[in-house]
């Protein structure tokens, strides 16, 4: 009995502990909607508005009609959406070669690989504006499509390998007795089995080429090939910074690919997320 | 015998196949620039002019002569123990809580990772808003309880500056450590927890003596990434301060892109960055040494 009551009141302290941490993470995701939502001239009238007195989609009319801010964002789109093929495939072979062969320099590939997350992005970032400059590459989404998938492949690559190295080699081998050839194996039987992996990674690319700052603000110059974080960055935080309604329906434009596509496969994204561990 | 060596050249090409993509992409975005960048520290190397020479270490010794560095580098530490330790102090917390016997409990997962899916940019947008000192709720709010009576300048502030982009780090970090350190949680036996229960251990002793200790395989890697990650951090203080007031938030990274590329000095710019390169490497060769000793033990 007396546990009971005690049991409960942990248990209710947990939920209001949950729910507050909650409201917490969840208020500046409310803020920057309610503050779309609001005319900038509502926005510098003191006291703050907790809820819009009266919904004003002006905001977001005129970051739809605003033709550089799209630009921005199609280029986003291409520079995302071409990482992540990009780093899929590298992903599959390359997880697939250190799963299910010991080569003459695999520790070495994987060293490299490894190490690349403790070199410093801005670092780099010099070698490869040197380097692009002298390819005369530099104003290129397709230089932003690598920076990109380099930035992903260390963690795809791991997954896949993990995923690999938890799907049995005798099918692999039993599919090469019947006659399939090594190329068949690996895309008719190995990579549907690692699908749940390959969402994984394929999200996690995604996040990390649309998330990228640095490399578009020092790789791209021209306004036509910007991408949307140094878009919003130099549109909204520089000379027009008293622009907070027009800046937050961007920023909420901006995010709603990445929470569409979240709330359907961030599922697979924890199930990637731990099966790393789970093999241990 | 001839078939057995015809095997071999066609397992060859398969791997071949399999690796050289994996190869030219390291070659193009990390090898080659890595390789330039060192290049480059040693010249003088302007994109104001194209004559870049070698010019005897000068970049080296300019930096290490100049107090920029020292003070940037002070800077990166503190704000990477601050932002690090509170990461694994409240990711801890939220794994343990997400890790009771609930009801909605893969509701209340996936709404803690939402942090972590907004873009960097976004969040930096969405606390400048927060911190404005005329019209941010920030102040508002602590204004109207009587916490504050001044509207505080958050961001160019000497004393918040660097408190207040730790803030924004760690409220988009901690759901991301949650979620990597409850996948840990989820691993170790529920039989450890019953048997250490009927043995009496209070839920700080089952804490102390069971979840951590398992658990440190995964906070070692955690801690080791999120190191990383903040050592290099850039979008945030790039966009929430610039490195202000007055260089009190300058980073390394800040430090090394100003250099680079507002000041045009590519050479003393990747001087730097190869400084903190070999830093990082070392710091992370060591701590992974040391975990691993520790480990088997």
């Amino acid at each position: 009995m007396k546990t009971t009551t005690k049991n409960r009141l942990q248990l209710s302290s947990i939920y209001f502990i949950l729910t507050l941490l909650l409201v917490v993470l969840m208020f500046p995701v409310y803020w920057i909607v309610n503050t779309s939502l609001q005319s900038n001239a509502a926005l510098m009238k003191m006291p703050v508005k907790w809820f819009p007195a009266e919904l004003d989609f002006s905001s977001y009319i005129s970051v739809f009609t605003n033709a550089q801010f799209l630009t921005f964002y199609s280029n986003t789109l291409i520079v995302a959406a071409g990482a992540t093929a990009l780093c899929i495939v590298v992903a599959v072979l390359t997880g697939f070669a250190l799963s299910r062969y010991r080569f003459p320099g695999s520790g070495m590939v994987l060293l490299i690989l490894l190490s690349t997350q403790m070199f410093p992005a801005v670092t780099l970032v010099i070698g490869m504006y040197a380097q692009f400059r002298e390819m005369q590459m530099l104003n290129t989404l397709f230089v932003l499509v690598l920076a990109a998938t380099t930035t992903a492949l260390p963690f795809s690559v791991m997954l896949m390998k993990t995923f690999f190295d938890g799907i049995s080699k005798e099918l692999d081998e039993a599919a090469q007795i019947d006659g399939a050839s090594r190329l068949r194996t690996l895309f008719g039987i190995v990579v549907p089995l690692s699908l749940p992996g390959i969402i994984a990674i394929a999200i996690y690319t995604f996040l990390i080429a649309w998330d990228d700052f640095l490399f578009g603000l020092t790789l791209v110059s021209d306004l036509d090939k910007r991408t949307i974080s140094p878009g919003l960055s130099l549109t909204y935080l520089g000379e027009f910074s008293y622009n907070w309604a027009g800046a937050s329906a961007a920023a909420v434009v901006a995010t709603l690919p990445l929470l569409i596509l979240f709330m359907f496969l961030q599922r697979y994204m924890v199930e990637g997320l731990t099966a790393g561990g789970v093999k241990e | 015998m001839i078939r057995h060596s015809k095997f071999n050249v066609r397992q060859f090409g398969f791997l071949l196949f399999l690796m050289l993509p994996a190869v030219i992409l390291l070659g193009i975005t990390i090898i080659g620039p890595l390789l330039n960048a060192i290049s480059v520290s040693f010249q003088d190397y302007s994109l104001l002019n194209s004559e870049h020479k070698w010019n005897n270490f000068h970049n080296y010794f300019d930096i290490l002569k100049s107090q920029d560095f020292y003070h940037s580098f002070g800077i990166t530490l503190t704000y990477v123990a601050f932002a690090v330790g509170l990461d694994l102090l409240l990711g801890l917390g939220m794994a343990l809580l997400l890790n009771q016997q609930i009801k909605f409990r893969t509701f209340f997962r996936s709404i803690v990772m939402i942090p972590w899916a907004i873009p960097t940019i976004v969040t930096a947008l969405i606390f400048l808003w927060i911190y404005q000192p005329d019209f941010g709720v920030l102040n508002y709010a602590l204004q109207s309880m009587g916490i504050i009576e001044n509207k505080i300048t958050w961001l160019s502030s000497f004393d918040f500056a660097l408190g207040a982009i730790i803030v924004v780090a760690v409220f988009r970090q901690t759901p991301l450590v949650a979620v990597m350190l409850l996948a840990g949680m989820q691993n170790i036996s529920r039989s450890l927890y019953e048997a250490a229960k009927i043995d009496g251990a209070g839920p700080l002793r089952i804490l102390t003596s069971i979840t951590i200790p398992l658990l440190k395989p995964v906070i070692t890697s955690v801690t080791l990434m999120m190191i990383v990650q903040n050592f290099q951090m850039f979008t945030l203080f790039y966009t929430l301060t610039g490195g202000g007031p007055a260089d009190a938030t300058k980073s390394l990274a800040i430090l090394t892109y100003e250099v680079a590329f507002e000041r045009y000095d590519l050479g003393k710019g990747s001087a730097i960055g190869v400084i903190w390169l070999i830093v990082l490497l070392t710091f992370s060769v060591l701590f992974t040494r040391l975990m691993n000793r520790e480990s088997h033990r």
